[in-house]
């Protein structure tokens, strides 16, 4: 059996939780709870007739208060970035959380998950510095927890990426 | 070498191309360049071609060639393992004593030990499924059981245990991924992948919120009654779920089989990517972490002792109940039959449920087995002694009287203060008899009979009353029977029948006067005369009827005792007559009296 650990990263109320919960159970609350500390789930995917168990830690949304605790990111296999498209300051935030967890070598396969794709985009939200970290070698899916839409598709792409399949 | 660089000149080529050579002359020369190797060569050639000679001299060096050829490459392993192996099968096949000697002190003492712990888990189990079965304590445990929600196995072990290591998890240290996972029979399993990854983020957690040294971690987790120990190594770490209150060499335990994993798998451990397969081997080490503990049982009296004493105790008292529902039932017999008339009981006791009664019992009471089949009293649970006696009880003094006396429906009986009334009627014979047969009627002192009427003396009465108004009828101054009157006859005659058929019941005596009487026309002393002719005429008809003549007596009156002194005719028709008396009777009877 193949054993994945993935991270949920992100500004707080992103919907790091919500995506979790769709993509692990297919439910979706509109309640606001937020992760103190770290949320483990589990989901196991089929890729080509082969198991694989993705271990998901949901960690805590970052905010300024606290010091980002790095020691949850040991050991990870792959990360999801989560952005909020109706606030445009979780972009910076999964920038900056980027360089903490992937690093500068890039060695880690990650992506970026622009959530609440169902609500309308915040306008200072720039489409164009979506584009820059596309070219950037950033692997970018809109995804809404509470339509589903992109959800499955961005776990799985990971899942690929991290079998290499 | 020089010998060599001079040897050029005779190249192979030389002499094949050259003249024919002597062959004398071509060995002379060769002695003359070679002659000193020569002897070094044939000695080369020996050693190579006598086995004998090429044996030793390949067994000085083989352990030193062996030695460096297995340290160059496994080559030399995969060539001689077939060999080995066969090696090995031909020698068990021929004799595997030897083989059996060599491995025995290695595999004897796990051999041994292995079965020595599945035995003592067996009688453990055995024992344990015997004592929660049968116990006290087992029924306790039930109810706690029902009472906090817990299997009842759960409390049983809880209660039995000093320790148990229900699971054990390897997890890898940096992603918290679960490498293996064992856990104990019945013991519910969690989501090892989850639980693996939650106790590395709590680690984790406590290690950055108490920013302490690397080494320093968290090794111990209370978490309800259980309790988590972590052994941690570089790359993986060992937590073991704990119930109950595990000794400090468990601890040991725990560090022994994570250093081992860690040297056999540090390779795999450092280089782990998320695939768990090549950790499936360690699964018997991390069973062997699985250890149990139940408490030490002190030595208890037996189950079946308190079986047995129950036993006694409900045997004692379903004895008892029986004895108290016999006792009962007996002393509701004695009851009965002390209440009984014509019973009296004198002596009575009742011993192991049987009643053993004595005393007098009238005749005429009920018997007693009749009155205990009425209460379903089993007759072989009495034993009875009677004496016959009469019984003073009223309704005894009447039923003996009754019984003895015997008397007819028409009397009725009372019994008052000794006193027996008779009220009614009966025959004159029953009366006479009533004293002889009352005598010596326990619990009557006297007859008291005035009221009873004498059914033959009423008879006689009535009889003799209805003759007095019978009389035959003459013509004028005629002293023969006129034939009207002859049915008056019969009549009269049937009634003298009765008179003295009563008188001969009553054993009196009586005679029939039969008196002649003429009217007052004539003289007196023709008709005294006429008068006693028709009387005579009367008796002779009489006698003729059967009534015996001695028991007649006539006498003629004339006309001086009228039968009715009225001056008419029908008075005068009546005067001509005879007319009939009862007289001469004796006794009581005399003047129609009473017995
Ligand atoms: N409309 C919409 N709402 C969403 C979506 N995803 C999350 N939400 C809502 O956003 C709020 C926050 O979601 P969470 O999933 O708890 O966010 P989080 O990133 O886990 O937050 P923290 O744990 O506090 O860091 C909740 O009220 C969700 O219902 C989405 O795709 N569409
Ligand atoms: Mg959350």
């Amino acid at each position: 059996m193949i054993q994945k650990k993935i991270c949920m990263l992100g500004a707080f109320a992103v919907g790091k939780t919500s995506l979790v919960e769709r993509f692990v159970k297919s439910i979706f609350s509109d309640k606001y709870l937020t992760t103190v500390g770290v949320k483990i789930d589990k989901k196991t995917v089929e890729l080509d007739g082969e198991s694989v168990n993705l271990i998901l830690w949901d960690i805590q949304g970052d905010d300024e208060l606290q010091t980002f605790r790095t020691s949850y990111l040991k050991g990870a296999s792959g990360f999801i970035l989560v952005a909020d498209q109706t606030r445009a300051g979780t972009l910076d935030t999964a920038e900056r959380l980027c360089r903490t967890a992937v690093g500068t070598s890039r060695q880690t396969p990650f992506l970026l998950a622009v959530n609440k794709s169902d609500l309308t985009i915040d306008p200072d939200f720039d489409p164009v510095r979506l584009t820059r970290l596309e070219s950037d070698g950033w692997h970018i899916v809109h995804t809404s927890a509470k339509t589903g839409w992109g959800v499955d598709e961005a776990f799985s792409w990971l899942a690929r990426k991290l079998t290499g399949k | 070498m020089k010998s060599e660089s001079s040897d050029s000149p005779f190249s192979p080529g030389g002499p094949a191309d050259g003249s024919k050579p002597d062959r004398e002359s071509l060995e002379t020369l060769r002695d003359l360049i070679v002659g000193a190797e020569r002897e070094q060569i044939e000695d080369l050639r020996t050693r190579l071609d006598d086995p004998e000679t090429f044996a030793l001299e390949i067994s000085r060096v083989i352990p030193q060639a062996i030695l460096l050829r297995s340290t160059q490459d496994r080559k030399l392993t995969q060539a001689l393992t077939p060999t080995i192996e066969e090696a090995i099968k031909s020698s068990v096949n021929r004799n595997p004593q030897p083989i059996v000697d060599a491995i025995a002190p290695a595999m004897g003492p796990s051999i041994r030990k292995a079965i020595a712990e599945t035995i003592r888990r067996m009688i453990q189990s055995f024992n344990q499924a015997l004592e929660r079965s049968m116990s006290w304590q087992g029924l306790k445990w039930r109810v706690e059981s029902w009472r906090t929600g817990k299997s009842f196995a759960e409390v049983v072990m809880l209660h039995n245990l000093v320790y148990r290591v229900e699971q054990v998890f390897l997890i890898h240290r940096e992603s918290g991924l679960s490498l293996h996972h064992v856990l104990a029979e019945d013991t519910i399993a969690q989501d090892a992948d989850l639980v693996s990854a939650m106790l590395t983020a709590i680690r984790d957690f406590v290690h950055d919120s108490f920013k302490t040294e690397q080494e320093d971690t968290l090794d111990t987790m209370e978490i309800g009654d259980r309790t988590v120990w972590v052994e941690s190594g570089s790359n993986a770490v060992l937590a073991a779920v704990i119930r109950g209150t595990p000794p400090m060499e468990l601890r040991d335990k725990l560090r022994e089989t994570i250093e081992q994993i860690h040297l056999v798998y540090r390779e795999k451990l450092s280089s782990f990517g998320g695939d768990t397969a090549p950790f499936e081997p360690v699964r018997p080490l991390l069973l062997d972490c699985l250890q149990t503990q139940y408490r030490e049982k002190r030595r208890r009296i037996s189950p079946l002792f308190w079986i047995i004493v129950l036993a006694v105790i409900t045997g004692l008292g379903a004895g008892t109940v029986w004895m108290i529902q016999r006792h009962q039932s007996a002393q509701i017999a004695l009851d009965s039959l002390l209440s009984e008339p014509g019973i009296t009981i004198l002596n009575s006791n009742i011993r192991h449920g049987t009643l053993h009664v004595s005393g007098f019992r009238d005749p005429l009471a009920r018997d007693p087995s009749t009155v205990l089949a009425g209460l379903d009293f089993p007759s072989d649970r009495i034993a009875m002694k009677w004496e016959l006696f009469d019984s003073l009880n009223p309704a005894f003094v009447m039923k003996r009287a009754r019984h003895f006396l015997n008397p007819p429906p028409t009397v009725e009986l009372t019994l008052a203060e000794g006193i027996l009334h008779f009220l009614g009627h009966a025959p004159h014979r029953w009366i006479t008899e009533l004293p002889g047969r009352a005598m010596g009627l326990t619990g009557v002192h006297r007859l008291e009979w005035h009221d009873l009427i004498d059914d033959d003396v009423e008879r006689l009465k009535s009889a003799s009353a209805g003759l007095k108004n019978l009389m035959i009828c003459f013509d004028t101054g005629k002293p023969d029977l006129p034939l009207s009157e002859v049915e008056s006859m019969e009549k009269i005659t049937s009634v003298l029948n009765v008179i003295f058929t009563q008188l001969d019941i009553l054993d009196e005596y009586g005679e029939i006067e039969l008196t002649g009487h003429t009217d007052i026309s004539g003289t007196e002393s023709l008709n005294k005369e006429l008068s006693l002719k028709r009387a005579q005429q009367v008796e002779s008809h009489l006698i003729d009827r059967g009534i015996p003549s001695e028991r007649i007596t006539v006498r003629g009156v004339g006309s001086s005792d009228p039968v009715c002194s009225e001056d008419s005719e029908t008075c005068r028709q009546r005067n001509r007559s005879v007319t009939f008396r009862l007289v001469g009777l004796s006794g009581p009877l005399k003047d129609g009296g009473k017995s």
